[in-house]
């Protein structure tokens, strides 16, 4: 089974661009690779520490592996293959999405915006209709 | 065994991979075994990083991988497709033009 500390290899790969399903099938393989370096030093000799030291030695550090993967462009996601794309067309659908928030909101909460729109308005009315009553009253 | 491959190397692991996974299909782990065994240990991939260049050709249509259990464990086999032929091919070509080159330039006696 894969060690813990293949999950912080998943980390800095994802945190490397690479794409999350490239990201699994590492993790698990190199998990795997890991069990069978393992097995090879057990074989030859080594307790299970040092067989362990020798398996992870022999598999790279995590950078090493994750400069591997980014030298292969079609492993990244789009926003790290592109990234000037990415942040072009970030910024474009945060200008559509910013004004675009409040009307939606409205949309979908239009019936409580209608309801409390009416009765501040017969409020309104009401509060004005004593007024004016009671200014006709003492004029 | 040898720790890194010098520069110029690049590109002859993937021709190693490609070469040996038209024999039969493979894990990494036995590829990495397989590539060491035939070269008599002088060109070593990396363990590790053998698999982003797994992915990246299965990526590209060179490989195909399919996942087997042995033995309880779940392993990942690569063959070579119909493209990965062609691409070998053309890098064995490639490699030919390359050796034959720098063979013919050794060859030359040296000038003092």
């Amino acid at each position: 089974m894969p060690e813990p500390r293949f999950h912080s290899l998943g980390l800095a790969l994802l945190d490397g661009g690479i794409k999350p399903r490239y990201v699994r099938r590492t993790v698990v393989e190199i998990g795997e690779h890991y069990e069978d370096l393992r097995q090879e030093a057990l074989d030859r000799g080594l307790d299970a520490e040092a067989a362990g030291a020798e398996a992870r030695a022999r598999l790279g550090s995590n950078a090493s592996i994750v400069r591997a993967a980014r030298e292969r462009p079609e492993l990244l996601c789009w926003s790290h293959r592109w990234p000037r794309t990415a942040r072009w067309l970030g910024t474009c659908a945060l200008f559509v999405l910013l004004p675009a928030v409040p009307v939606v909101y409205c949309v979908y909460r239009g019936p409580v915006i209608v309801r409390w729109g009416v009765s501040a308005s017969l409020a309104s009315l009401l509060t004005g209709v004593m007024l004016f009553l009671m200014q006709s009253m003492i004029a | 065994m040898a720790q890194t491959n010098p520069p110029f190397m690049s590109g002859v692991p993937e021709l190693l991979v490609l070469r040996l996974l038209t024999r039969r299909e493979m894990y990494g782990y036995e590829l990495v075994k397989a590539v060491r065994v035939v070269t008599s240990d002088a060109i070593s991939l990396g363990e590790g990083v053998v698999y982003p260049a797994l992915h990246a050709l299965e990526r590209a249509g060179a490989l195909k991988a399919r996942r087997k259990p042995v033995n309880g464990r779940m392993r990942v086999y690569y063959s070579v497709t119909g493209k990965g032929i062609k691409r070998l091919d053309r890098l064995t070509a490639e490699w030919d033009r390359v050796s034959g080159g720098v063979e013919a330039a050794l060859a030359e006696p040296k000038h003092a």
